[in-house]
This record gives C-alpha cells, structure tokens and sequence, in this order.
C-alpha cells in the first residue's frame, strides 16, 4: 500500500471567498505535490489560508483556478479517500463514539462496520468507551474518536485541521506519537494543518511555511530527522537547529503582518 | 441540585393552594354563583360529570380530534421542512408561500373547514392540523437550516450521499429544534381544537363549554376550562419526558 496510492499534486490553485468588503484573496497560486505515504504540514499564522488550502485539498471549496489531483484524478467534490479531522465540533454528538467511528464503514457499505468501529476505538486507546456520547468525553478522546473515524475507512490522504490545537500540551504531545504511531502502521498520505512549530516539525517529512494575505506558501522546510520519531528529538540539536531556521521564517512574516494591521 | 425540584414543587403547591384561596374569596364577595361559583362547586360539578360519564366523552373526543390533527401535520411539516433546509430550490418555490400563509390564525380557517368538510370531526382535524403546522414547520426548518457546515463535510468525506446526509446528519441536527416545534405545535392544537368545537362539533370539551354557557352552568363551564387547562400541561410534561428517550445525548455530559 505505502508507496502505491495517496499521491496529491496541486498546480496553481487560487482562490477568492467573500464578497464586497468582506473579499478576501485566500490563496494565491499555490503549488505543492506530495508523494505517497508522504507526511507534509502546513505551518503558518492564523488567517494565511491554511484551512482553506485543506478544504480545497478535501474537496470541501471548488479554487477559482487551477487544479487539484489525487492519484491522477481531478477531485472535484468530497471523497471518501480523503477523510478530515477537524478541530472543532467534528464528531456527530448524536452518536456514540462506536458509532461515529462505524459511520464512514456503513456508507461505504463495508462489512461488519460494528467490528471495524471496535477495532479502530481499540487502535486509539478507547477500546471500552464506544458507548459513551461525544458530550461524556474529553477533549483529548474526542479527538481520539475523529481520528479513528477518519482512519476506519483506510483512507489514502489524510486531512487533519489542526486537530489537537484545542489540547493542553502534555495531551497534545501524547497525541501526536498517537498519531505518528498510526501513521507508521498505513503509511497513508498526511497533510496537516497547525499554527505550532514544533509539532510541524515533529511530525512531518517536510513543513511548507505559509504566509498570508494573499495565501502562499513562502518555503519548503526538510525535516531529516529519523523515523520513527521519538519524544526525546524534541531535545536534541537537529530539531533546535530546524525549530530555529523555521522560527525566523514564521517571525518575519507574523511581523510583516502585524505591522501592516 | 437535587434539592431545587422539590423546592419548585412545594412553591408550586403554595401557588395553587393561594389561587384556591383568591377565588374563593372572591366567590363570597361577589355572591352569584352565575357570575363566578366556587372552587367547591366547581369540583361538585367535576364529581357529578365524572360519575355521568359525559366527561370523558368529550375528553375523548377531543383528544382524538387534536392526535390525529397533530399527527397528519407533523407527517406533512417535519419533511418538508428538511426538503427545504436541503434544497435552494424547493426553499424558493415554497418558503414566500409558508409565510404567507403562517400569519392566518387557524380560527380564521374555520368557515373554509366547515364548507370544505361539513359538520363533526373532519372540519377539526383540519383546525388542529393547521394549528401543528407552522410551528413544527417553523422550528424544523430552522433547526435543519444551522446544520454544522463541519458535521456536513465530515459526513461527505465519509462517503455519506444526499439520503444519507438527510436522514443522519439533517434529521438529527434538527431534531432538537423539531421536538420545541412538536412541543409548541401539540400545544396550539389543544388551543385550537377547544376554539373548532365551540362552532363546529357536537362534542368535546369545547362543545362542553358552549352548551354550558347557554344553559348558565357556569360551574361546568369552569370545570371545562381547568380540565383543557390540565390535559394540556399534561400533553407539553410528556412530551418534554419522553424527550430523553428520543435525544439520549442531550442528557449525557460531563459535568
Ligand atoms: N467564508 C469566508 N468569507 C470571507 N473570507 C474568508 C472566509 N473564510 C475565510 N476567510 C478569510 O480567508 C483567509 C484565510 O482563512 P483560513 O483559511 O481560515 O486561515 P487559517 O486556517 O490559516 O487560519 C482569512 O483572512 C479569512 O479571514
Ligand atoms: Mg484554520
């Protein structure tokens, strides 16, 4: 699987929302490819069009120009290869957590979807609370419960809209090996979306650095740091040494725009 | 917490015991049992009709008149109401035509009911069916209109379809908002129907009431109004009891 499916080109995407006085240029000529398998986040302040360049990505906005293609294929609208995890009110409160997580397998028509919710609620540490309501959980398994859901129908690109920005950082820390740990499993394409450096860095093969008004993305930042992360690179030099390259591209830029407002 | 209910209880026997008190002595003040007969009289009257049996009669009919009313409206406006949250299209066509009509006061409705279906149960069920209407209608549809755009999209990139995203992602959405309607809605049938049988029926409480009044039973014309009165707090109780079955989410948090 890893290596076969998941490849995302992207090739001038622009895009306008709003109207009148509220119109805004959110994307402006972005171009990106990610090969398979490949884990990629878009970094950068809030307002610079990162959610918007996932919902195009995810078929949720149609760009005023250029193209987006996944495995070839135009995307034009919603799919189920590509699942997202929001950050806020995502999960259907209406259901429990076995029953969000059953959900993507039931419209998908996949056999025994009871048995794949139990088998991804387990995955994410929740293997006794498929019962419970999103109402009677915390935020930390919530967000457990969306990726779970997101990761029950085998998706090839996985879309997360700073997922765990919502999280106390010891949680946050803990979420992210979660969510790398599954990752290593699939291997399924990942993009996501954070405002925070050093889970960008954590987590991805490579950061694009994203500045805003109009919505671009400014550098490509490597990370060659070796996989399976571990919580102790968070420490050591090659990661200061990248935290602190990315942290000048991010400064320059919040200040370029703090100083226009 | 669990203090507070009984607390509201007890106030609200304090309440009901010193409405009692008020009227009666205002009975001994006015003195015509016409004008105003006595909260003793009035259950005098309560027993004598109980123990007759015409009182459950009209009881029975009425119910009946507002359940099946209540129940063609809320087939016809739950529907439709989340065709139209759904569709542009329908929401066009349809919606200047709802609020239109949404202002007319079901009583409005009456000589229309009466040529179109005559005398006895039909005319009210359509009084009590219109009078479900709107606010089922008004409050679905608004209700399956703030659909979360995220549980939308979540939905869609699940591989959920426009049936699918209807019924699992609409219906329930809404569902909070159709149940206030459904409560509202069975509410202002109650009202209605008492107001259809004054003109239109041969029986029911409104009927009750009507024929009281010519024949200056005003203690049986009270008895009417505090039996419409009971039944239908009764009905809005049970709706909002049964509401935790129907919603179990809405009772489960963390605190
Ligand atoms: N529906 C909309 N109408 C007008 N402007 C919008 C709309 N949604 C987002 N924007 C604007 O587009 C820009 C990018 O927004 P967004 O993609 O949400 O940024 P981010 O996710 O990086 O915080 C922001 O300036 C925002 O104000
Ligand atoms: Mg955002």
């Amino acid at each position: 699987m890893a290596g076969s499916r998941g490849l995302v080109e992207l090739s001038a995407i622009g895009v306008d929302l709003g109207t009148g006085i509220r119109a805004t240029r959110a994307l402006d000529d972005v171009s990106l490819d990610i090969v398979p398998g490949e884990f990629v986040a878009l970094l950068g302040p809030s307002g610079c069009g990162k959610t918007t360049l996932l919902n195009v990505i995810a078929g949720f906005i149609k760009p005023g120009s250029g193209s987006v293609r996944i495995d070839r294929k135009l995307v034009t609208g919603p799919s189920a290869r590509c699942p997202v995890v929001f950050q806020h009110h995502s999960l259907f409160p209406w259901m429990t957590a076995a029953g969000n997580v059953a959900f993507g397998p039931e419209m998908l028509g996949l056999p025994d979807p009871a048995a794949i919710a139990r088998e991804y609620l387990g995955l994410v540490g929740l293997a006794g609370q498929g019962t419970k309501y999103p109402g009677q959980l915390s935020g930390g398994q919530r967000q457990r419960v969306g990726l779970a859901r997101a990761l029950s129908i085998r998706p090839d690109v996985l879309l997360l809209d700073e997922p765990f920005g919502a999280l106390d950082a010891m949680t946050r820390e803990l979420m992210q090996e979660l969510l790398l740990t599954l990752w290593e499993r699939d291997r399924h394409t990942t993009v996501f979306v954070t405002h925070d450096l050093e889970e960008a860095i954590f987590l991805a093969d490579r950061v694009a650095v994203m500045a805003g008004q109009p919505g671009r993305i400014r550098a490509w930042i490597e990370v060659r740091l070796p996989r399976p992360r571990t919580p102790d690179q968070r420490h050591g030099a090659v990661f200061q040494n990248i935290l602190a390259e990315v942290s000048g591209l991010v400064r320059e830029e919040s200040l370029r725009v703090f100083q226009e407002v | 917490m669990p203090s507070l209910p009984k607390r509201n209880v007890v106030l609200g026997l304090i309440g009901i015991l010193g409405f009692f008190a008020v009227w009666q002595v205002a009975t001994w003040r006015i003195h015509n049992a016409v004008l105003l007969p006595g909260p003793l009289a009035m259950f005098e009257a309560l027993c004598g009709l109980c123990v007759e049996g015409r009182l459950w009669g009209d009881i029975g009919a009425s119910l009946r008149r507002v359940v099946v009313g209540f129940l063609i409206a809320s087939a016809v406006a739950v529907p439709l109401a989340l065709a139209l949250a759904a569709s542009s299209l329908l929401r066009g066509l349809l919606l200047p035509i709802v609020t239109f009509l949404r202002p007319i006061p079901p009583i409005a409705w009456i000589p229309l009911a009466i040529l179109w279906f005559g005398l006895g149960d039909p005319p009210s069920f359509y009084i009590t069916a219109v009078a479900a209407f709107f606010p089922i209608f008004i409050n679905s549809f608004s209700g399956a209109a703030t659909v979360e755009a995220d549980h939308l999209n979540a939905a869609r990139c699940l591989g959920a379809e426009r049936w699918a995203l209807l019924m699992r992602i609409f219906l329930p959405s809404a569902l909070p908002s159709i149940w206030t309607g459904l409560r509202i809605g069975l509410g202002q049938s109650w009202m209605a129907v008492v107001t259809a049988e004054l003109i239109t029926a041969q029986s029911g409480l409104g009927y009750l009431i009507q024929l009281s009044r010519l024949n200056l039973d005003t203690d049986v014309v009270i008895v009417g109004m505090c039996v419409i009165g009971f039944i239908g707090a009764l009905m809005t109780a049970t709706l909002s009891y049964v509401e935790r079955w129907v919603m179990p989410w809405r009772h489960r948090h963390v605190d």
